[in-house]
């Protein structure tokens, strides 16, 4: 239910926002896990960094094949789980201290926004399913406050 | 035994008793949904235990505990707004202006090996460093020095050695 009333409503809106730029948001968990120390960053810098690559982020294009330009260039992937779809963006650079961050995100795109949903480092393929379960969890919740009005 | 020693170790036979039973209590309540993850998570555990992999089963505790938790979402800062909780502090400031140095001195070089080039468009510019022309509007857009993989693009657009773009 929650999922169909988000879509109708990213449908009707999405006319209006065409042409605005994304806002990028952390959920309250990923950016709890941001605080240096506490997960997934060591150092300040590198959280910033990080942050600093998320603003490319406010451009990204909506219609499928800009998506995918702007795909090959910043790595994304596009993931279906559970009747779910999100993005996985990956992120390689002499910033980081561990190769490969994944960074998790889902689009609500009525609201042009940008949900960045959870971030780890791709250490083996063993975990997918328990992150990948972990992200729909999330994103379902997320779904649920934007429903009850708890997020705006 | 002393009394209080029969006291505490009865108190802790309860307070495990009373821990068990809220779990017991947290289970049967929990969404079917939830559940069903719950139940991925462990499958995940014992593997990850099989294979003495403590990174990942810190992972999967985090993700465990994240499943019990009762709080609902609530609202949060946008990216500017998390950028200045994460300045905030002395050691968060001093870490934004060296990012700041680093990338000034990336788009004094971007700028003027731009105007060298002679490719004085962002479409020209993408073309010649086969990125597409969203990539490098937002990274002229938002002064963003991107990671080493684009910019060894813009490099190779630019008909330069990396090390030119990354100092």
């Amino acid at each position: 239910m929650v999922k169909k009333s988000l879509r109708d409503s990213a449908g009707a809106d999405d006319s209006a926002g065409a042409g605005r730029l994304f806002r990028v948001r952390p959920i309250r968990q990923a950016r709890r896990e941001s605080v240096p120390g506490h997960g997934l960053f060591q150092t300040r810098r590198e959280q910033q960094w990080v942050m600093a690559q998320l603003r490319l982020l406010y451009h990204w294009p909506l219609d499928k094949r800009r998506q995918e330009q702007l795909g090959s260039d910043l790595d994304f992937s596009k993931v279906h789980y559970r009747n779910e779809t999100f993005y996985e963006l990956r992120l390689d650079d002499e910033h980081l201290h561990q190769k490969n961050l994944r960074l998790f995100f889902w689009i609500h795109e009525a609201r042009r926004t940008i949900w960045m949903i959870h971030g780890y480092w791709k250490k083996t393929n063993r975990l997918d399913e328990a992150v990948k379960t972990l992200v729909v969890r999330r994103i379902g919740s997320l779904k649920g406050g934007i429903q009850d009005g708890s997020i705006t | 035994m002393s009394a209080a020693t029969k006291l505490t170790k009865l108190k802790r036979h309860e307070d495990q008793r009373h821990g068990a039973l809220s779990a017991v209590v947290a289970l049967v309540q929990m969404d079917p949904h939830a559940r069903a993850d719950l139940i991925v998570y462990l499958k995940a555990l014992n593997e990850a235990q099989a294979a003495k992999d403590v990174q990942e089963q810190e992972y999967l505790l985090k993700a465990i505990l994240e499943i019990m938790e009762v709080d609902g979402p609530e609202d949060g800062p946008d990216l500017a707004g998390w950028e200045a909780e994460a300045k905030a502090t002395v050691a968060g400031r001093r870490a934004a202006q060296e990012l700041a140095g680093e990338t000034q001195r990336f788009f004094a070089v971007y700028q003027r090996l731009k105007a060298q080039s002679g490719l004085d468009t962002i479409r020209k510019v993408a073309r010649a460093a086969g990125l597409s022309p969203t990539t490098v509007q937002a990274i002229e857009k938002q002064r963003v020095k991107p990671q080493f993989r684009t910019l060894q693009a813009l490099a190779k657009g630019f008909k330069v050695d990396a090390g030119v773009l990354n100092r």
